[in-house]
């Protein structure tokens, strides 16, 4: 006959639990949760309130006055004052706007005029708020693969970030 | 007590051993885990802390921006409704008054008139007070026309408020 073993006995035998298949467990269960997790935070555009003055300009050189005249079907991009087109980017079949293409001419605008950040947006009525932060984001930033912008020595990363909507007004 | 006994005593506090049923824990994966939890805890720590959550019916635009969202006075609209500060000043677009030949929004501009009046007013009192900086937080759903976009626009800044800062969803890194 067995006997039972003793109370002393079973006090003194160590128990020693394997938490690594659950932490295994745990690590997958991570990696899952960043995997799904919304990585989109919150971010900013600054725009300021168009201010109309009758003080005379600082400066003699004319100003840039660069105006992007957003339509329902096109996209004007005029400059100086009285204004003057610049270039058109009509939609494309596909409905979207040649952003690619308006990037491109900004970036050749801002080789001549490094130290231009300002530009005014004079959207139509009709023109949705996601369309208008499409356009933005094409002509506030240089991108990487584009050429080198260089500004008294110096890499210029913004574009035209100074963004005014000129028609709140109207 | 033996100077033998007390070392061994110490030894096994010191070790964590057992002096008769203790359990011993091997936490190096518990701290494995843990630190990945920091990581992402940290990676998603929102260190402006000026938005956290929107209403119901606004979903902001999708942009490449990587400036993190300033203070400013937190004016949210969706296509129907406008809150400043989480306080309903529009319940229905179609319904809302409006001044100015319709470019002003009479019940928004009253919330931000009286909000900037008390931000000056606390100002004045305290030197230490916060500082009225003009900052608004446009909080804005994407199917937004530009039309109702401007009138807001026309009224945050007739209520004195003069850096728009447009929020948008923007990649975490």
């Amino acid at each position: 006959m067995m006997e039972a073993p003793s109370g002393k006995k079973a006090a003194h035998k160590q128990i020693r639990l394997n938490l690594t298949p659950i932490m295994d467990f745990l690590m997958v269960v991570i990696f899952y949760f960043l995997w799904v997790s919304n990585p989109h935070v919150f971010k900013e555009i600054f725009s300021d309130v168009p201010i109309t003055s009758d003080e005379e300009p600082k400066t003699t050189t004319p100003p840039l006055a660069l105006t992007l005249k957003i339509e329902n079907k096109n996209i004007s991009l005029f400059s100086g004052v009285p204004e003057k087109l610049i270039k058109s980017f009509p939609k494309q079949s596909d409905g979207n706007f040649p952003l690619e293409e308006l990037h491109s001419q900004v970036l050749q605008i801002k080789k001549n005029n490094p130290k231009e950040k300002q530009i005014i947006l004079n959207p139509e009525s009709d023109i949705s708020y996601e369309e208008i932060v499409k356009i933005m984001d094409s002509i506030r930033m240089r991108r990487n693969t584009d050429d080198t912008i260089l500004d008294d020595g110096q890499s210029v990363e913004i574009l035209f970030n100074d963004i005014i909507f000129g028609n709140i007004q109207s | 007590m033996s100077g033998r006994k007390s070392a061994r005593l110490r030894r096994g506090k010191r070790g964590g051993e057992s002096s008769g049923g203790t359990i011993e824990l091997d936490i190096t994966s518990l701290l494995d885990a843990t630190v990945i939890i920091l990581i992402f805890l940290v990676q998603t720590f929102n260190s402006s802390g000026v938005i956290s959550s929107l209403h119901s019916g606004i979903v902001p635009p999708f942009s490449d921006s990587k400036v993190i969202n300033h203070p400013g006075v937190n004016v949210e609209v969706s296509s129907d409704q406008i809150w400043v500060e989480d306080k309903l000043v529009v319940d229905d677009k179609t319904k809302m008054k409006t001044d100015h030949d319709g470019r002003r929004i009479s019940s928004l501009f009253d919330e931000l008139d009286q909000k900037r009046q008390t931000v000056q007013l606390v100002e004045k009192s305290s030197p230490e007070a916060k500082k009225f900086t003009g900052a608004i937080n446009l909080i804005v759903d994407k199917s937004i026309k530009y039309s109702h976009l401007k009138q807001i626009l026309f009224t945050c800044a007739e209520a004195g408020y003069k850096t728009y800062q447009l929020v948008v969803r923007g990649a975490s890194n």
